[in-house]
């Protein structure tokens, strides 16, 4: 009987396609994230910002599509295609979606729970 | 490395006074906007220094790289340090930071670097330095300038775990970084700065523990500095990296009486300016912006220019926001000087007066004013209070132990009371296991804590966990006045507010002279000695039991109310609190005697000023509803008005005694004197959740496993439930109720479950069944779904329920991982009959053979029969006509009775297929041309078209709820839960009466909720266009002068033969046509509930409460239906305006008493959903209310409806039916679609088999 009150299926899909692979047409309610490439920032190397990491890291992007379907500055979706074609390896990103990467806000906990990765193309 | 330590041993000679320094700082900022520098790692960078450069002499043979510690240079490139504030200090700026951001233990351990003397060296030479910047400059012109000792926020976060998957895990305490912090200040202090400046706050417990540190070492060196604060915001919620709203974050760290409160870093000064004006609005002082320059860019470099910062901070000015401004990342002196010019032209903010109020905070505000007569504080989780709360916490169930805290929460709980008191437990240790759970839990955590301990140490704990304003519980003068000061020293040092008990060495106050005396005396100590902002302290004036037989008892409820109103009226800004059970200690037992008594107490106490208590809200009896002769009684005894009052309330409480409390009150509760077994059956039967657990409990004690409680007396009820809704003696409401009581029953049951498999590794025990369950692609409806899986789960079956929107891949998918016995696939609208035929046909593919369910509303046993059962040869598909049968159904299915009940359903489906298609031989067809020639034709001559107020569309919203449910048609919502009737004769009807009642109570009650609460908000965009029939065509014009064709809407024309003169209708004859020369047009609209909607069902999913989730959509959609009435009303009689007198009631209009219609694409009288496209682009409906077509052209969110207007005093609703072969052609030319496509979408219409489709897929 465990099955029925299993919640924790209840994550939104988030599929990543990696450089070199086709870009499926996303449906009506999926979100297309697209990621650049990480730049450095304008400190000195292991120096920490919190602009520089929002700017690139792939769990504040996630948070910012939620806030912006609760907020209504965007349709609400309830899947995530993540387009990180421009990048090199599509490794750390998976692994901040899994939870590998040390959070470092309120919102890392709050991607790890809404989200969940439903499939890797590389 | 003989300079070690060196510099401490020649302090600094002209050491600044903070005392000094913050008048002299509050002085200028009173005068003119203060000028803050710029970034040191920019200019850094420009210096491009080597690996060698930042080694210096000293470092040379150091064992780590340090290329990249910043910090270092000011002891490797002190000259190049110094001309970079020199720089800052001439380019305009009034105050300068040291160099010294990552100078902690924490952040230097990367180098190698932590050691305390090299800590406290960075730090002395930091501040050193930056002071003879400033000094050189102030000699060339004489301005005073300032040292900001910069501390930034280490590398750590204290408030969150850095691990996701284990929440509660910490990388470093409270207590870490107040020894980190320690030194850092240490060597600032000495050094000579002039402030301490947090910056880069990212997590606001790191900078609570710094603020404590600073505390410290300004209580050591005897000199203290002023404090300046700076928070980072970086993403959209507009939170705190730690999750904080700004005004909450303020709230923390108010007790530092900072001299700067303010952000800087994050995304650019535009980004930062909503939340700089939220703190300029709540924090009484001075307010310091410096953002970042831009967003760096691909080049890892900020892009804004100097003059355009400074145009943007100079925004900050004009609104009065700011009072010292200056730039972080990216900004040069170039840009503070910009900045400088800029602002200067500006008056600085004013720091506004605010208002003394008890101010507190979790992750978000709260602020005890006027409009909160009572805070009621959630006592669930508290281990005292609660003994569900004390056995999980007991058998280390945290999970479940939060869910106790997050109910509390949603149900309104302003702040919740954590108490881990229990002898058998470790108090602290759990205390800080639970708080570090609990923060990483928004929901919950973004109310304030009170942490409740008698244990000091416990509260110390807990107050190091926290980044809110939290509420300690308490503290008092029983061991004396020096440990009470140096317990409120340490509360006010944590940044928390404080209940103190009434309570001193002789005693707990018991007499009204006594409560005063103490509380005033305490007053006085914590206002005057310590500094205590009186807004936070709360009284607890002891709440003592009356009616207790003694007589000096007979005082205590006056005491408590009288010393209430003397403290509130001499102690200014003080609160009053109490534990409110207490005082009906003598009547354990008699529950609805209590809770008068508690209702009463309160009513008297919160009058005199009593404003927060520990209550549980759920057991208050409302004040007015309690019966007038046990309300007085219970005022007698609490005022204490009479000698006798005691006895007479012992006399009428006789009365009372068994009642259950609450709802449950006068219902019959002979039941509850039943075999336990037995009361498990009558609560499901009934849907009584309030003594399932208690029963559930009992019967598992009896039991040798849990599970056998599962399989014994609940499957039992359960069965009993099934019995009764099989024989039509209960109906779906009633046994979605039964489904929570069970699941209430078997979530108590869990923890047990999960405990045992633990002790033995036991394997999970056996469903009855897997069925997975989907609403297919395209289609957004799900609640017939809903409720099968929720009688199905009932019936020990696995439910997978896949949601809705579900492709054929993933069910199949789905099928095969989990092995499932059955798929079960619904649907609402017709496109979604194809997608069973195609998922049918995919299964047949795949080579599948389990059993296949069709549901929904289109559904039908023919449908099934003819479309759907040929495709799927290898199993058997089975239409479930409702959700009663579906246990049948599937039992049969899964049981060895399969195979004649099998051929039984095929040999129906083959006398249905064999009837449906001599129905269809049998039906007379007429040519389109002949249709077409029988078109309906009103006397166009003779009328003149009503032309609308405005061309275009509008949007609309805002909606007053309670006006909109006026509106509601309740006969389709009864429909919903397979109630069959008119509303509201439904109601009285004989076998369904009951249930329909039942539900109709419910949903009143949760209407009520939604308008008050105000759940949903509901959208509409209504348009109007010129129009003129073409055809079998509308066209639609762009203008008044009809050149312009904007879109065409196109229309099917009813085909089968017409008796008695009938015309065949299609839309387009109630449009006048081009050669009529009449001025007519057409209306659209698209309404909507509001999104709203599916998170609220997701929520009471997720609290396992089906019913109220299945209620809430079912109410949406009777909203968005409501809408569209309402909506039309108005277009009819204003919009559009042709019925400007219409005097219709919302029943008159359900039945459709009015001129006009409102047709929607997909329903009968035009049946191709396509045809939405057109509309929604029209209306631009996505944009304007928030709604999308799927694939299969359903409208997401799902409670939302869409229609044309149409004007015509004859227009009526009428169906199309079944169209031809002729027309089909005909429409998919004129639309420019594939006939193939046209058969598709029309597919449940034709009137003929679309012979190639039908024959590649076979």
């Amino acid at each position: 009987m465990a099955g029925q009150f299993d919640t924790a299926g209840r994550a939104i899909p988030v599929t990543v396609i990696g450089p070199g692979e086709a870009m499926p047409l996303p449906g009506p309610g999926v979100a297309v994230l697209r990621l650049e490439p990480e730049t450095g920032h304008a400190h000195a190397n292991g120096d920490y910002c919190p602009a520089c990491e929002a700017r690139s890291d792939v769990r504040a992007q996630l948070f910012d599509l939620l806030e912006g379907a609760r907020q209504g500055l965007r349709p609400a979706f309830r899947s995530v295609l993540l387009d990180a074609r421009a990048l090199a390896d599509v490794e750390p990103v998976v692994a901040a979606l899994e939870g590998r990467l040390p959070a470092r806000a309120m919102r890392d906990h709050t991607v790890g729970r809404r989200f969940r990765v439903a499939g890797v193309t590389a | 490395m003989s300079t070690q330590g060196e510099s401490a041993r020649h302090p600094a000679t002209h050491l600044p006074d903070g005392a000094e320094v913050r008048a002299a700082i509050t002085a200028a900022a009173r005068e003119r906007i203060l000028i803050l520098d710029g970034a040191m790692g920019t200019m850094i960078q420009r210096l491009k220094l080597t690996e060698e450069d930042f080694r210096g002499e000293r470092f040379k043979d150091w064992h780590l790289p340090l290329r990249g510690n910043n910090d270092l240079l000011i002891l490797t490139q002190p000259q190049a340090i110094e001309d970079i504030h020199y720089a800052y200090a001439k380019a305009g700026a009034d105050m300068v930071e040291t160099n010294t951001f990552s100078c902690t233990s924490v952040a230097q351990a990367d180098y190698g670097l932590e050691d305390e003397a090299y800590i406290y060296e960075l730090n002395y030479e930091g501040a050193r330095v930056a002071r003879r910047a400033v000094e050189r400059a102030t000699a060339e012109d004489g301005k005073r300038r300032f040292v900001a000792g910069a501390l930034g926020p280490t590398n750590k976060t204290s408030s969150m775990s850095t691990d996701v998957n284990n929440p509660g895990h910490r990388s470093i305490t409270f207590d870490e970084l107040v020894a980190a912090y320690g030194k850092a200040i240490e060597g600032l202090l000495d050094g000579g700065a002039d402030t301490l400046l947090f910056e880069t706050i990212t997590d606001t417990l790191n900078t609570k523990a710094g603020i404590f540190a600073a505390e410290k070492v300004f209580a050591q060196r005897g000199r203290s500095l002023p404090i300046m604060i700076s928070g980072t915001i970086t993403d959209l919620s507009g939170r705190t990296l730690s999750g904080q709203t700004p005004t909450a974050f303020w709230h923390s760290v108010r007790h530092a009486k900072p001299l700067t409160i303010g952000l800087n870093c994050a995304l650019g000064a535009n980004a930062m300016r909503a939340h700089i004006g939220e703190l300029s609005d709540a924090a009484d002082t001075l307010i310091c912006a410096y953002p970042n320059a831009g967003l760096p860019n691909e080049m890892g470099q900020y892009d804004e220019s100097p003059e355009f910062m400074a145009e943007q901070i100079e925004g900050f000015a004009r609104d009065g926001y700011v009072n010292i401004v200056g730039g972080c990342c990216g900004s040069t002196p170039d840009h503070i000087r910009a900045i400088a010019e800029a602002v200067g032209r500006h008056a600085p903010r004013q720091v506004p007066e605010v208002e003394t109020r008890l101010r507190l905070s979790g992750l978000e505000p709260f602020t005890l004013t006027d409009d909160i007569p009572f805070v009621n504080i959630g006592e669930r989780t508290n281990v005292t209070g609660s003994a569900r709360f004390k056995k999980l916490i007991t058998s280390g169930d945290y999970a479940a132990a939060l869910e106790v805290a997050r109910d509390q929460v949603n149900n309104g709980a302003q702040v919740i009371d954590i108490n881990m008191d229990e002898g058998l437990i470790e108090s602290q240790k759990v205390m800080v296991e639970f708080l570090n759970l609990l923060a990483a839990e928004p929901d919950i955590a973004r109310v304030p804590l009170m942490i409740d301990s008698s244990k000091w140490e416990v509260i110390e704990a807990g107050l190091k966990c926290v980044q809110g304003k939290a509420l300690v519980n308490s503290i008092s003068m029983k061991e004396g006045e020096e440990a009470f000061l140096h317990h409120a020293r340490l509360v006010r040092s944590y940044g928390a507010a404080v209940v103190v008990m009434a309570f001193d060495e002789q005693g707990q106050a018991d007499t009204l002279e006594r409560k005063v005396e103490i509380c005033t005396r305490a007053y006085k100590l914590l206002t005057e000695e310590v500094g205590f902002p009186p807004e936070d302290i709360i009284f607890d004036p002891n709440v003592f039991a009356v009616a207790t037989g003694i007589e000096e008892h007979n005082g205590y409820g006056v005491a408590f109310i009288e010393a209430t109103r003397q403290i509130t009226a001499t102690l200014p800004h003080a609160h009053i609190s109490g534990g409110v059970s207490n005082l009906s200690f003598s009547f354990r037992g008699n529950e609805p005697v209590r809770e008068a008594m508690h209702s009463v107490f309160l009513y008297h106490a919160i009058q005199a000023g009593m404003d927060m208590g520990i209550v549980n809200a759920g057991q208050l009896a409302v004040y007015e509803t309690i019966d007038p002769e046990l309300r007085e009684a219970c005022e007698d005894v609490i005022l204490n008005r009479r000698d006798d009052a005691t006895d007479r309330l012992l006399e009428l409480a006789e009365r009372y005694k068994g009642q259950a409390s609450g709802e449950a009150k006068g219902k019959d509760l002979s039941w509850r004197q039943l075999p336990v077994g037995e009361r498990i059956s009558h609560a499901l039967v009934n849907g009584i959740t309030e003594f399932i657990e208690a029963d559930t409990e009992e019967a598992r004690q009896q039991f040798a496993r849990p599970l056998h409680v599962i399989e014994g007396p609940l499957m039992d009820g359960m069965n009993v439930v099934g019995d009764l809704f099989g024989s039509g003696k209960m109906f779906l409401p009633q046994v979605v109720k039964s489904a929570r009581v069970m699941k209430q029953a078997v979530a108590y049951l869990l923890p047990f479950m999960e405990a045992e498999k633990l002790a033995n590794g036991e394997s999970e025990r056996k469903s009855a069944g897997k069925v997975l369950m989907a609403t297919v692609k395209g289609d957004v409806h799900d609640i017939g779904k809903n409720i099968v899986g929720v009688v199905l789960a009932c019936n020990n079956y696995e439910i997978i329920d896949l949601g809705v929107m579900v492709p054929s891949s993933k069910i199949l998918e789905t099928a095969r991982a989990e092995n499932v016995d059955v798929i079960g696939l619904s649907g609402l609208i017709t496109p979604s009959l194809d997608e069973m035929v195609h998922v049918a046909a995919e299964m047949e593919r795949e080579g599948f053979d389990i059993p296949l369910l069709i549901g929904g509303a289109t559904t039908s046993r023919v449908h099934t029969a003819v479309k759907i059962h040929p495709r799927y040869e290898r199993g058997q598909t089975v239409y479930v006509n409702d959700a009663s049968r579906a246990v049948g159904v599937v039992s049969n299915l899964l049981s060895s009775q399969k195979d004649k009940f099998v051929a039984d359903i095929r040999a129906e489906y083959a006398k249905a297929a064999a009837a449906h298609a001599r129905a269809e031989a049998e039906k007379q067809r007429l040519p389109l041309a002949r249709a077409r020639a029988n078109a309906f034709r009103p006397d166009w001559d003779g009328y003149t078209p009503p032309s609308p107020k405005f061309l275009g569309t509008r949007i609309f919203e805002n909606f007053d709820l309670a006006t909109l449910a006026r509106y509601i048609d309740w006969t389709p919502f009864f429909q919903t839960w397979e109630l069959k009737g008119r509303f509201p004769k439904i109601l009285e009807d004989e076998k369904q009466g009951e249930a329909a009642r039942q539900l109709y109570e419910d949903a009143q009650r949760m209407l009520k909720q939604i308008i008050e609460e105000k759940w949903f908000a509901p959208r509409a965009v209504i348009g109007f266009w010129p129009a003129n029939a073409v055809g079998d065509d509308i066209r639609l014009f762009a203008d008044e002068t009809r050149k312009d064709e904007l879109a065409t809407l196109f229309t099917l024309r009813q085909q089968l033969t017409k008796r008695d003169g009938k015309p065949n209708m299609a839309l387009a004859d109630f449009v006048a046509p081009a050669e009529s020369g009449k001025a007519d047009y057409v209306g659209g609209f698209v309404v909507t509930a509001g999104i709203e909607e599916v998170a609220i069902a997701e929520r009471f999913e997720r609290a396992n409460d089906d019913y109220s989730s299945i209620l809430v959509k079912a109410l949406a959609d009777r909203f968005a239906e409501a809408l569209a009435e309402y909506m039309h009303e108005e277009v009819r009689k204003d919009h559009w305006g042709y019925a400007a007198d219409e005097a219709l009631t919302p029943d008159d209009l359900i039945l459709e008493g009015y001129r006009g219609i409102r047709p929607a694409p997909g329903y009968p009288a035009q049946p191709d959903h396509t045809e939405k496209t057109t509309l929604f682009r029209l209306l631009d409906a996505e944009k304007a209310a928030g709604v999308t077509l799927t694939e299969s052209y359903a409208m997401w969110p799902g409670s939302s409806v869409s229609g044309l207007y149409l004007s015509h005093p004859e227009a009526y609703y009428f169906g199309v039916a079944k169209v031809e072969r002729d027309q089909v052609l005909d429409y998919a030319a004129r639309k420019g679609m594939e006939v193939e496509a046209v058969e598709r979408w029309l597919g449940p219409i034709l009137n003929y088999t679309p012979g190639p489709a039908i024959q590649a897929a076979e």
